[in-house]
């Protein structure tokens, strides 16, 4: 990893942009700096969280337009989260992309069954992670380029 | 310190195996017990296995408390649950551990199996106390022993469980596969967009700590790595894997678990064989073999 981007990362770990659209939760700090870091490459404002307890507080708080969701966190696990998310009238509204290891059909099933939108096996292709997001966000891709 | 006893009373996977072919390391489903000197016992998994344990412990005039760790609900680590007949005998206590779904919780989950259209008996009706304690990936103290936790590589939320107890510590991870590997990028290697989809969390570094320096290492070992080609996705490890993390680990004993079904003893026999021809090709000299039903290990 080039310094530039090691140092992006560590900045990424405070920065807070107000009225973000993309929250990150996942618990391994160097996957969610680095998601940000790309989000933000294709002009989205985002921001994470690594501890998964504080994520529905900080989804009540925040609002984001888009979760994106780890699976096996320490805590409270991904699929809790995004069940507390569907089923709760103030973030049902809420988009979810599940990004996971967890490379089974039967996860990818109980997470759309609970109400995630897409669920993405890692590490996914960067492209097709940043195409679901702007069909969720209702973004257009514009002469084939997806950045922004 | 009195020795702790661990002993296999179940160790198969996927469906019991009755039968000549399997009749040196046994054909019952998971269950292991561990005995911590003057603590209750200790159980890990409900496969068939459990019913024998339940037989012995009903020869115990004494009320019994034991606690029950449940790795995961397929069903051949819960299966034995129905006929564990220690449970039906009143006045004895089970404190019953698992990571519950999302949708459905652990007290559910069991009684689920139990309902009526397959069981006659209900989880309510048998006679012992059942108490349900849902626990995640993390660490708990159960009367003194440590018990970590920690997410397998399987289908579903699956635990694997590490006891720490004066000074000894024995790792259970009876159903779990090696993750996937680094993936190519067809992008510009100094980009973003390469080092997002090169990035892999180092999720085996991570069960390498979970296990690292174990006493006891009882880990799945399905399949041989031809067999594990064909069936990447069950949730199950070829001996190579197991064989390498337990070096990484450094782990002081290797038993080989969850035997395939389709593997008779002679075939079990040979998976221990070259297991241990691997472990000696990284001049690493540990105990190393199959887990077979009946036997006792003292650390």
């Amino acid at each position: 990893m080039n310094m530039d981007v090691f140092n992006s990362m560590v900045n990424a770990m405070d920065a807070k942009p107000e009225g973000y659209e993309i929250l990150i939760v996942e618990d391994n700090v160097e996957q969610a700096s680095l998601t940000k870091l790309l989000l933000e490459e294709y002009g989205f404002s985002a921001h994470f969280v690594t501890d998964s307890s504080e994520a529905m507080q900080t989804i009540h708080s925040d609002k984001p337009r888009v979760v994106i969701l780890d699976l096996m966190m320490p805590e409270i696990d991904g699929l809790r989260i995004c069940k507390q998310i569907k089923t709760s009238s103030v973030t049902s509204h809420t988009k979810i992309i599940i990004y996971s290891g967890k490379m089974y059909d039967s996860d990818r099933r109980k997470a759309l069954e609970l109400g995630a939108d897409a669920f993405f096996l890692k590490p996914a292709r960067a492209n097709l992670l940043i195409t679901k997001i702007k069909e969720l966000l209702h973004h257009p891709i514009q002469n084939g380029t997806y950045k922004n | 310190m009195a020795p702790i006893k661990i002993k296999f009373w179940g160790v198969r996977g996927s469906i019991p195996t009755p039968g000549p072919r399997t009749i040196r390391y046994g054909g019952n489903t998971s269950c292991v017990e561990i005995n911590f000197p003057d603590l209750p016992r200790f159980i890990i998994d409900a496969g068939s296995g459990i019913r024998e344990l339940g037989k012995e412990l009903l020869t115990i005039k004494d009320p019994v408390k034991a606690y029950i760790f449940l790795s995961h609900f397929h069903w051949d680590h819960i299966q034995g649950l129905p006929f564990f007949k220690a449970a039906f005998k009143p006045g004895n206590h089970f404190v019953i551990y698992g990571c519950d779904e999302p949708d459905v919780d652990l007290t559910k989950i069991i009684s689920m199996q139990m309902n009526p259209i397959y069981f006659p008996v209900a989880v309510e009706d048998m006679g012992a106390k059942l108490e349900f304690c849902t626990i995640n990936q993390g660490s708990y103290d159960v009367e003194g022993v440590n018990v970590q936790t920690h997410f397998m590589n399987h289908p579903g939320y699956t635990l694997g469980f590490r006891f720490n107890y004066m000074g000894k510590s024995i790792v259970y991870m009876s159903d779990n596969e090696p993750y996937l590997q680094n993936q190519q990028s067809d992008n510009d290697p100094e980009s973003l967009e390469a080092m997002f989809e090169k990035f892999v969390d180092d999720k085996e570094g991570r069960l390498v700590d979970f296990i690292s320096g174990a006493d006891l290492l009882i880990h799945d070992t399905q399949y041989f790595p031809e067999e594990y080609e064909q069936r990447i996705t069950w949730g199950h490890s070829p001996y190579t894997y197991t064989v390498d993390l337990a070096v990484k680990a450094q782990v002081k004993h290797l038993v080989l678990f969850h035997h395939d079904p389709d593997h008779d003893d002679d075939t079990v026999d040979e998976m221990a064989r070259l297991s241990r021809e691997r472990l000696t090709s990284y001049n690493y000299h540990i105990p190393c073999h199959p887990a077979r039903e009946g036997e006792v290990i003292t650390l």
